[in-house]
């Protein structure tokens, strides 16, 4: 599903992202990416999505080489990706229809089939209600909800949650992890990255953990070993 | 199709839902593209007036009395061969006697009683086609061969050329200095414009960032914010014109004045081109937001 092959990424004044970092992420696994602040998890969530680029190494999704890919490719990249995001990123003069809507939009999906799909996927997060609803107008729990929803609704054979609970409260978190293992129970590849060793623990799933830039420990039914 | 629609729909939802980025918007477009019309419209009254000037100068020629008409006619002819000159009106013996009545009144009239026939010669009326022109046509009417039946050149063109070849320099001048001033303000309004137009995109960059990572392509992110910046230009172009309008209602009998004994008209040129001027007004604002719109936001694609 995913492979890092000695990939290193270095951002200015030399501040390494990661440094030969290899690892296999099989399809259907749910994986935490553990690490302090700085570490480098992020930076590895932002590879997968093409955000960033390494410097060495490669990188291949579904058996896509992403290493070097074109501009105009990476928006098909991502609509095959389902990202959740610490600060949210909804659009704020969009409703929630409209926010879960656009991730459909861009692909050209037709209007009826958004018009089916959409309250059904609001509907799973629980937010059916509030469809019409602006961003500002709902708690920073709901708001993730909806970018979970906006991440499933093109049905992704991938997930990447990064800091996903960062901004809420544990009762939140502990939703909106529940909602990330039954997408995964559905057959998403979810990675997660975190620092939230009660979560990690918790789920007693794979759990990768970097330090520095490099992996420093793999382990199948892992705990927050930092 | 669906996704042009889609980028239309973003568009106008754009503009709805940021209603006050939008007024300011199209105030600053509003600003400028007023600004332009009026450096544009000072341009074409200033061509107008200079061409008019250039009309009015002509050079006069008088003939002995004794002259024929159709030697005078066919003088008339020669002339008109040349091509630097534009037209040339013949002047009878009656009509010359008429001009100077109106001119110097009664004494004239008592003179010519006095005398008991017309003391006139016919003349030509010389309009060349540059007042560059002038001082060649005035040599050839020096030539020998019309030394015997011109009695002089009305207004004596030797005293005359100086100031000829003077309004001919002020003419170049206030040309090439009303085309630096338009393109000076031209290239203003432009500028004032892309940075408008930037700030209100800088203010949604990251909605833009938002979109890319969802997995919009450029050209759906661009495509929006293209159609919100042309009804800035469409809305922009009929408020201009709005204003335009009625404030040349109120300066035109001021303009009348000042063009008094000249054929120029800027109200009536005005209505009479009213859906025109419309057109390009619109155009303007359109062309000078959806460039920009279209620059302004390649920086946040990068995502």
């Amino acid at each position: 599903m995913i492979a890092f092959e000695h990939v290193t990424k270095t951002y200015q004044h030399k501040n390494v992202g990661l440094e030969d970092v290899s690892l296999h992420i099989h399809p259907g696994e749910f994986i935490s990416i553990v690490g302090q602040s700085g570490s480098g998890k992020t930076t590895l969530a932002k590879l997968i999505i093409a955000e960033e680029r390494p410097d060495k190494g490669r990188i291949i999704i579904g058996g896509w080489d992403i290493t070097r890919i074109p501009h105009a490719d990476v928006p098909t990249l991502r609509r095959q990706i389902g990202v959740v995001f610490q600060d949210f990123k909804l659009l704020p003069k969009k409703t929630l229809f409209e926010n879960v809507a656009f991730a459909l939009e861009v692909a050209g999906e037709s209007n009826e089939r958004i018009q089916t799909v959409v309250p059904q996927v609001l509907k799973i997060v629980g937010l059916e209600q509030k469809m019409d609803r602006y961003p500002d107008h709902i708690s920073g729990g709901e708001q993730q909800r909806v970018v979970i929803a906006r991440s499933l609704v093109h049905r992704p054979k991938l997930l990447v949650a990064d800091e996903p609970t960062g901004n809420l409260d544990s009762i939140n978190a502990q939703e909106i992890i529940n909602l990330l293992k039954k997408i995964n129970e559905f057959g998403t590849t979810v990675v997660l990255v975190t620092h939230n060793r009660e979560i990690v623990n918790m789920l007693k799933k794979r759990v990768i953990t970097i330090d520095h830039g490099h992996i420093i420990a793999d382990q199948k039914a892992g705990k927050y070993l930092l | 199709m669906i996704t042009l629609w889609r980028m239309m729909k973003f568009g106008v939802q754009n503009f709805g839902r940021n209603v006050w980025l939008s007024v300011v918007t199209i105030l600053i477009v509003v600003l400028n593209v007023f600004l332009m019309s009026m450096v544009s419209g000072l341009n074409v009254i200033g061509q107008q007036t200079l061409s008019a000037v250039r009309q009015k100068v002509s050079l006069s020629v008088y003939f002995t009395p004794t002259t024929s008409e159709q030697r005078v006619e066919e003088v008339r002819q020669d002339f008109l061969k040349r091509a630097d000159v534009q037209s040339i009106r013949l002047v009878s013996r009656a009509e010359h006697l008429d001009e100077l009545k109106k001119a110097k009144g009664s004494v004239i009239s008592d003179a010519v009683a006095a005398l008991g026939d017309n003391p006139l010669g016919a003349g030509l009326v010389i309009n060349a086609k540059s007042l560059d022109n002038y001082s060649a046509i005035g040599q050839a009417l020096k030539a020998d061969q019309y030394s015997t039946i011109i009695e002089n050149t009305g207004n004596d063109f030797a005293m005359n050329q100086d100031v000829i070849s003077k309004l001919s320099l002020i003419v170049r001048r206030v040309q090439t200095a009303t085309y630096w001033l338009t393109a000076l303000f031209a290239g203003i309004a432009v500028l004032m414009v892309f940075n408008t137009i930037r700030v209100a995109i800088y203010s949604q960059r990251e909605e833009i960032g938002i979109m890319k990572l969802v997995g919009a392509s450029d050209a759906f992110i661009r495509g929006p914010f293209v159609v919100t910046s042309l009804l800035y230009g469409v809305i922009a172009g009929i408020v201009v014109t709005l204003i335009l309008v009625p404030l040349l209602g109120i300066i035109n009998p001021k303009l009348d004045t000042f063009f008094a004994g000249y054929d120029i008209n800027v109200l009536g040129y005005v209505r009479a081109h009213l859906w025109a001027i419309l057109g390009l007004e619109v155009a303007a604002g359109c062309v000078l937001s959806a460039i920009s719109s279209f620059f302004a936001i390649g920086r946040y694609l990068r995502v």
